[in-house]
């Protein structure tokens, strides 16, 4: 059995999304978050529908060939840009599950290079509209 | 009873349950409801399934309400330029009685969630902590998620 108690769920819903839920709707302002480390590292997060439906110059996406290259980028609102690439099928299996409403995250390391992409799927997450 | 059946069998079952689901809506196409929006039942061998959609859920008035899943996939490229490379999914679900959450890192279960769109419904096996299956339904009849 794994019933769980209703404060630990909360915990890990908190932890594995980077924000905490309010209601059954997730009330962030969803917008594009962008870290870049010294050795040129670095992240790009965001949940695709808000950016869509805000008001904001600010994007973020990924794409897959064919050929399975994959590259997702970002912009922020302070118009920082990353973008990063991979050849990688197993990377593009990513790719292959995001939605228009799905938040997605990609790390890429120093060189540039795609080393980890998270993409979630909730029913806290607004359409976009 | 789930465990006990061919994949072509649970199948069948599963597409049995969701056409139960179906109901007519006034002046549009058939809708899709889950019984209690998030469904959590005991699949009688200790475990649990649970069915919701993601529109459904998300336009319910009870705030308890929701699923989600989570999966990440990790590659890194060693100094002998080989990979090294790991994927995980997390699920989780609530609803007024209860909540549940699994995790699995297994490319099968992992990979069921390729494709999944933002209304889709959402059926979890979870044995122990661990997401034993996902099936990802999409239909004409599953209900968009409101503004």
């Amino acid at each position: 059995m794994n019933r769980i108690n209703f404060p630990a769920f909360l915990l890990c819903v908190a932890l594995s999304t980077g924000a905490a839920f309010a209601g059954s709707r997730f009330t962030g302002n969803g917008h594009v978050w962008i870290t870049k480390n010294a050795d040129g590292s670095g992240s790009g997060s965001g949940y695709l529908g808000m950016i869509y439906n805000g008001p904001d110059n600010e994007w973020i996406g990924c794409q897959k060939s064919s050929t399975n290259l994959v590259m997702c980028h970002a912009k922020n609102t302070d118009q920082l840009i990353v973008d990063c690439w991979a050849n990688s099928a197993f990377l593009a299996n990513s790719v292959s599950s995001i939605s228009a409403d799905a938040r997605l995250v990609f790390i890429f390391d120093a060189g540039g290079r795609c080393t980890q992409i998270t993409v979630q799927h909730s029913s806290a997450f607004e359409d976009k509209q | 009873m789930m465990k006990g059946l061919s994949n072509g069998r649970r199948a069948r079952l599963v597409s049995a349950a969701i056409l139960m689901g179906f109901v007519s809506a006034a002046g549009a196409g058939s809708r899709y409801n889950v019984p209690g929006v998030v469904r959590i039942s005991e699949d009688g061998q200790g475990g649990w399934v649970v069915e919701g959609t993601l529109g459904e859920v998300r336009n319910s008035p009870d705030s308890v309400h929701r699923i989600s899943c989570l999966q990440t996939r990790t590659e890194v490229i060693n100094a002998g330029g080989l990979p090294s490379r790991t994927m995980r999914v997390t699920c989780q679900a609530a609803n007024t009685e209860r909540a549940v959450m699994c995790i699995s890192g297994s490319e099968a279960v992992v990979n069921a969630l390729n494709g999944v769109s933002n209304d889709a419904l959402l059926e979890l096996h979870i044995t122990g902590s661990i997401c034993t299956d996902i099936i990802v339904y999409e239909s004409s009849g599953t209900i968009r998620k409101a503004a």
